[in-house]
């Protein structure tokens, strides 16, 4: 793979965000110095929230934040995929359908009649991750997308090189920084399963691990399940695996 | 100058809005194109800790401030009064979440406009010693939001009952050395926003801030009542009486309307109604202004922002000389949970925000009720955006370009409004 443009000798990156929170946006302005010192290494030529000049394309590397809501944004990551030599995901929104993903299809309907009003003629259709519309090249995990863990997945394509996604699970993170394991003291924790790159974050600062940055390869779901229900009901499980993983079959498989 | 584009969406913007401007009819209207992300209902059935680690999701540029409003409504709910060292705690986290919302908005979204530059990154090369300044304070909000909330963007330390743990004190030391050598950035800050030509605007509108609990204090975390530059004050719990929502057809957001009529929350707002209850440098410098100048001219919201930028500092610097005089007791109260409704309301960085709960005996979320500040701007942005179509005799380009300004001004955070 190459993203080189022999044109601009600076590889073209466009920067797009669909229905979300924005905050790995403030993820990616927030590496500061190191937000500069990529800067020089590319043209940024299309970026909403950054600036008012941009290119309509095609890309060397489109990023997209959020999830695919409406029929404008289903539209608008088909033709981005169809202009762009490398796509991305990036955050829970767009890798997983994280916390839009809880409202499922089936509900929209009630849930907009509800907090708009009867005759409310909504946008969105459904809240799925990229994948569900397009193939995606590489996905940046996390919610929000950890700060090492973007400049490490950008690096790695400037330098014409595919990242790879962490091989071992939350818990090998946790384990080294030393907090007490939740599982042992029969608190909710996904991190057996979850890819690692967070540097268990949650589970230091006092919060399970949700799940955030999906699934680890070779994740052992049945295991933990089996942990979990020794002092969860079922019903407790899927709302706590429902959080971040909705629109993942390990989820559907909880009901 | 730039060519309207009516329906493109506006640039540096948080979140997607367009214009479309009918300069025959001399009438805005504000597309709000997000789609639904419907919150409210989506937290129905979750358990309370869900809410506070949920509804920081509604916004990445806000996250703390969710958080603790959405925590206030829990602990509302369950009668649970946190230590006076979890308050001290949450009011420093809310001083970092001021200065990075603030930095955010004005170097990246809004300064641009004012110095000539596209990207915020532009003013690195054109105006370094502004872009340095901004760094400094940026860096600052992050290290403290990290060092109480676990990291900067959706906070991982926060409980019902206080946080799960505190930093040790010697952090809190280091904090205050950081805010301490930011002091001359936010001077810097405030010296150019007072520097900055703003577009001359006059059209009268209410102002509406959450009221602090202590009578000279300027709004931090701890709130009375909400107050009015109308005399028209009401209790928190009335707000929904007070404020009504409406749907609007071009927008997946709702317009708010206080007596029919749009008003404005956020920094201008909290300035002219708190204003002499700022730290002392940033009394200086207001004191340098006069506030009738500002008063009813959206673009000012900007001078307001970078004044609260050293307010903040200020206050931040106080709180870490209490902690570091007192020490921190323990982080965490025990609670029970039980059925009922709890209002968090707080000041955001873009005005007054409410998280209304009810929960059932087991902790369960029944029914919840969200107004964030932005919804309470809309239908002001929309007056102000008419107000310059009809009185204004630039041409559309120019207009475009103002209203495009005064948006910005207003540093809507669209991701919030569709909550």
């Amino acid at each position: 793979m190459t993203i080189q443009n022999t044109k601009l000798l600076k590889p073209t990156i466009a920067i797009y965000d669909f229905t979300d929170c924005e905050g790995c946006e403030v993820q990616l302005v927030s590496l500061l110095e190191d937000f500069l010192q990529l800067e020089k290494r590319v043209e940024i030529v299309n970026w909403r929230l950054g600036q008012e000049h941009n290119h309509p394309g095609p890309f060397d590397v489109c990023i997209i934040e959020g999830t695919p809501i409406t029929l404008l944004e289903q539209k608008l990551l088909k033709e981005l995929r169809a202009k762009s030599k490398v796509l991305v995901g990036l955050g829970a929104c767009a890798t997983l359908g994280g916390i839009p993903a809880i409202v499922s299809k089936k509900q929209r309907n009630a849930m907009y009649k509800k907090i708009y009003s009867e005759n409310y003629k909504p946008r969105g259709l459904d809240s799925l991750p990229l994948a569900n519309y397009v193939p995606v090249d590489y996905l940046i995990h996390g919610c929000p997308a950890d700060k090492a863990d973007i400049l490490r997945s950008l690096t790695d394509l400037l330098a014409g090189k595919m990242p790879a996604p962490f091989p071992y699970p939350v818990c090998m993170e946790c384990k080294l920084k030393g907090p007490e394991c939740r599982l042992l003291n029969q608190k909710p924790c996904l991190g057996p399963v979850s890819q690692a790159g967070c540097d268990a974050v949650c589970v230091r600062g006092g919060t399970g691990c949700y799940g955030c940055r999906g699934n680890v390869s070779g994740a052992n779901w049945t295991s933990l399940k089996k942990t979990l229900s020794q002092f969860m009901t079922h019903d407790e499980m899927k709302k706590y695996v429902s959080v971040f993983l909705s629109a993942t079959d390990e989820y559907k498989n909880l009901k | 100058m730039k060519k309207p584009i009516q329906n493109s969406m506006i640039a540096k913007i948080e979140g997607h809005g367009s214009l479309n401007i009918n300069f025959k009819a001399k009438k805005v209207e504000l597309n709000i194109l997000e789609g639904e992300r419907l919150f409210e209902e989506m937290l129905i059935g979750k358990s309370y800790e869900q809410t506070y680690w949920i509804t920081p999701r509604i916004c990445g540029v806000c996250p703390i401030v969710h958080a603790l409003a959405s925590v206030k409504a829990v602990e509302e709910t369950f009668r649970i009064q946190v230590s006076h060292s979890s308050q001290i705690m949450r009011e420093l986290m809310m001083c970092s979440q001021m200065l990075e919302s603030h930095i955010l908005h004005l170097i990246f979204l809004s300064l641009p406009d004012y110095l000539g530059v596209d990207r915020g990154t532009e003013i690195y090369q054109k105006h370094p010693k502004y872009f340095n300044m901004a760094l400094k304070i940026k860096k600052t909000a992050d290290f403290i939001a990290k060092a109480i909330g676990g990291r900067p963007v959706h906070p991982v330390t926060i409980t019902a009952g206080g946080f799960f743990k505190f930093p040790k004190i010697e952090v809190i030391r280091e904090i205050k050395i950081q805010l301490q050598n930011i002091i001359d950035d936010a001077e810097g800050l405030v010296n150019l926003a007072l520097s900055l030509k703003y577009p001359a605007l006059y059209n009268p509108c209410e102002y509406l801030s959450a009221e602090p609990k202590l009578a000279d204090e300027f709004p931090i975390y701890s709130f009375s009542k909400i107050s009015s530059s109308r005399n028209s004050n009401f209790e928190i719990k009335n707000y929904i009486k007070e404020i009504k929502e409406l749907v609007v057809p071009y927008s997946t957001a709702k317009f708010a309307q206080h007596f029919k009529q749009g008003f404005m929350v956020g920094s201008l707002a909290r300035v002219l109604l708190f204003g002499n209850r700022l730290t002392p440098l940033a009394s200086q410098y207001l004191n340098k202004i006069n506030l009738d100048t500002l008063r009813f001219n959206p673009y000012y919201n900007n001078l307001a922002q970078a004044l609260e930028v050293l307010h903040y500092t200020e206050k931040a610097i106080n709180i870490c000389d209490f902690a570091l005089k007192n020490g921190l007791e323990k982080p965490m109260v025990g609670f029970k949970t039980r059925a009922g409704r709890g209002v968090g309301v707080m000041e955001a960085p873009r005005g007054i925000l409410y998280h209304d709960y009810t929960f059932d005996s087991r902790g369960n979320a029944t029914d919840i009720n969200i107004i964030t500040p932005t919804v309470q701007n809309l239908a002001h942005i929309e007056e102000d955006a008419n107000f310059i179509v009809e009185h204004s005799d630039a041409n559309e380009s120019e207009i475009y370009h103002q209203i495009e300004m005064l948006v910005r001004a207003y540093d809507p955070c669209i991701t919030c409004s569709v909550h």
